[in-house]
């Protein structure tokens, strides 16, 4: 296995990023309601229409799959610093992972 | 708002401010979504973290960014085209107006001149011996005859153009349409249903599930509509009853589902052909003697070398019938299926289709019909694993079946891609080839319509007391 590095504040930064994104994307969804495909050319304004409703639904899928991103990424976050404290805690027989 | 006054002379439908004004709209969001994308790619690539859960995780943010970039580029594109067609129409009926006042004054002109002309005729007529006003009479109707020929000449002039300029609209109005709907697509289409850019579309067969997912119409006496099969999965215990391995539900969890429950699809590989197959669940078969927790339904779409659609694959029961591409009912470009009732086997048309044979009569029929709920699966569709599991993780077992009935002519389903239930059909089968035949079965003919035989005598009728209202049309 290849050696790896943790810096478990870069992860949650890299969470604290995607969650913004994913709650400008799901807001967007609502913004896509406040446009109007009437008055249009006829074949125009159906092919609009028929693209309203299904955008708001891509773009919340899309909003959920960023949220998914960022709790895995906090997730992972909270597993790698438990898990510094835990060796942290052993080498310093201060833990209950500690020494006797 | 309707046409205006422009004298008769054509009007090309449509207000290019409702088209200015979605385009703005559009285009706020395209740049709200790109605003929302540029921290992203930076985010994927940020150091102090390193090993392989980094680079799943750039990978995973990457797809996601492009995600946000693809719908970007979608909203953008969809708002240059309306307002391309803005500044067309906009500038067409604008010529439209200019042409119909050129008409409106000629004929005005017109008018005047025969007013003249008659006033002229009048005085005439007054003081018959005035050689004076005779001669004005002549100059001024033939003033009028003028004036009214330069009329009809403006008129059918503009009303060529007006034509010329209609078509363009109409024309322009098509192509724009054509764009929208590609950004639909696109907009749904990547893989796991997060948009996609234009250029992802057409090529991977997983976009072109979302492309070709059928849309399924259900009868109206329909009583089960798809549910979540993941969510029944989740809720079953392996069990041995009778000597049947099956994953028993419980009993007490039968939805009786919506036209938006999720459904899974997979692509499948089959000498040098590729699958999109569809599966749709039902937590119930409500089919007489065939009644049976659980029911999956599966609907193939085969792809040709050149990755357009091939056939469909309508699995009416067992061996699916393959039907030719150009043959296959559809609406927007995706397949239609329709649903017999109860037990939501797949057909190509309405009708009664034969499903059983006592001593070569048929008993039993599916009623496929319209006219109760329309499915589009599309909207609701879910990459789909090749073997489901255990709500525990662990395979499930080759012949399980999900539910616990086995009925008297078949009985719950096997999960996909376990024992006989291969995808797209069993290996060493092939399809029949052509639509099932919708024979006049014994539906309607008994018991009205909705209902056959099998229903019948779940209700307690004797068949056999009914053998002389079989028609000579269900003998073999």
């Amino acid at each position: 296995m290849g050696g790896f590095l943790v810096q478990p504040g870069v992860i949650g930064a890299r969470a604290g990023t995607v969650d913004t994104a994913a709650g400008h994307v799901a807001g967007l969804a609502g913004m896509i309601g406040g446009v109007d495909a009437g008055g249009m050319p006829p074949r125009t304004g159906a092919a609009l229409e028929s693209a309203l409703a299904a955008w708001p639904g891509a773009l919340r899928r899309l909003g959920k799959a960023l949220d998914a991103t960022s709790a895995a990424l906090r997730s992972a976050e909270g597993h790698y610093a438990a898990t510094d404290g835990g060796v942290a805690d052993a080498a310093h027989g201060t833990g209950s992972h500690g020494r006797p | 708002m309707g046409a205006p006054d422009v004298e008769g002379l054509p009007w090309p439908e449509g207000e290019p401010g409702a088209l200015t004004a979605a385009a703005g709209k559009l285009r706020a969001i395209a740049g709200k979504l790109s605003a929302a994308g540029g921290p992203l790619a930076t985010a994927a690539g940020l150091g102090g973290w390193s090993g392989e859960a980094s680079i799943a995780s750039s990978l995973l943010l990457s797809a996601q960014t492009q995600s946000v970039q693809g719908a970007a580029e979608v909203f953008g594109s969809t708002a240059t085209a309306l307002s391309g067609l803005a500044t067309l129409l906009s500038a067409g009926q604008d010529r439209i107006r200019v042409l119909a006042r050129e008409v409106r004054a000629a004929r005005e002109a017109a008018e005047a001149a025969q007013h003249r002309a008659a006033d002229a005729a009048q005085r005439m007529s007054a003081y018959p011996d005035s050689t004076g006003l005779e001669g004005a009479y002549l100059h001024l109707n033939a003033a009028a005859g003028q004036a009214q020929q330069h009329y009809r000449d403006v008129r059918d002039r503009a009303m060529r153009q007006a034509h010329e300029i209609v078509a363009e609209c109409k024309a322009a109005d098509a192509d724009t349409a054509s764009e929208v709907a590609e950004g639909k697509i696109a907009a749904t289409a990547g893989p796991n249903g997060l948009p996609a850019g234009a250029s992802q579309v057409d090529i991977e067969p997983v976009a072109l599930a979302w492309l070709y997912a059928p849309h399924i119409r259900f009868h109206p006496d329909e009583q089960y509509l798809p549910s979540d099969i993941r969510a029944a999965l989740a809720r079953t215990t392996l069990r041995t009853i009778d000597g049947r391995t099956v994953l028993d539900l419980p009993d007490d969890f039968r939805p009786r589902g919506s036209t938006s429950a999720p459904v899974d699809f997979s692509v499948v590989q089959r000498d040098g052909k590729t699958y999109l197959m569809y599966r749709v669940w039902y937590s119930y078969n409500d089919k007489g003697l065939d009644d049976h927790e659980g029911d999956l339904e599966l609907f193939g779409v085969e792809l040709g070398p050149d990755g357009k659609p091939a056939a469909a694959l309508y699995y009416g029961h067992g061996t699916p019938h393959r039907v030719p591409w150009d043959q296959v009912p559809k609406q927007d470009g995706h397949p239609v299926s329709y649903s017999a009732s109860g037990s939501h086997a797949s057909y190509p048309a309405p009708g009664h289709y034969p499903i059983g044979k006592v001593v070569g009569i048929d008993t039993a029929t599916d009623e496929a019909a319209g006219g109760g709920p329309h499915e589009e699966v599309e909207s609701h569709l879910r990459p789909g694993p090749a073997h489901y599991t255990q709500p525990d993780g662990s395979p499930i077992p080759a012949g399980a079946r999900i539910g616990d009935d086995k009925s008297a002519v078949g009985g719950s389903p096997l999960a996909p891609n376990t024992g006989g239930n291969t995808e797209p059909f069993p290996a060493g089968t092939t399809p029949i080839e052509g639509a099932p035949n919708a024979g006049d079965g014994l539906d309607g003919k008994i018991v009205g319509a909705g209902k056959d035989i099998a229903h019948l005598a779940e209700s307690g009728a004797k068949i056999a007391a009914t053998p002389i209202t079989i028609g000579l049309d269900a003998l073999p």
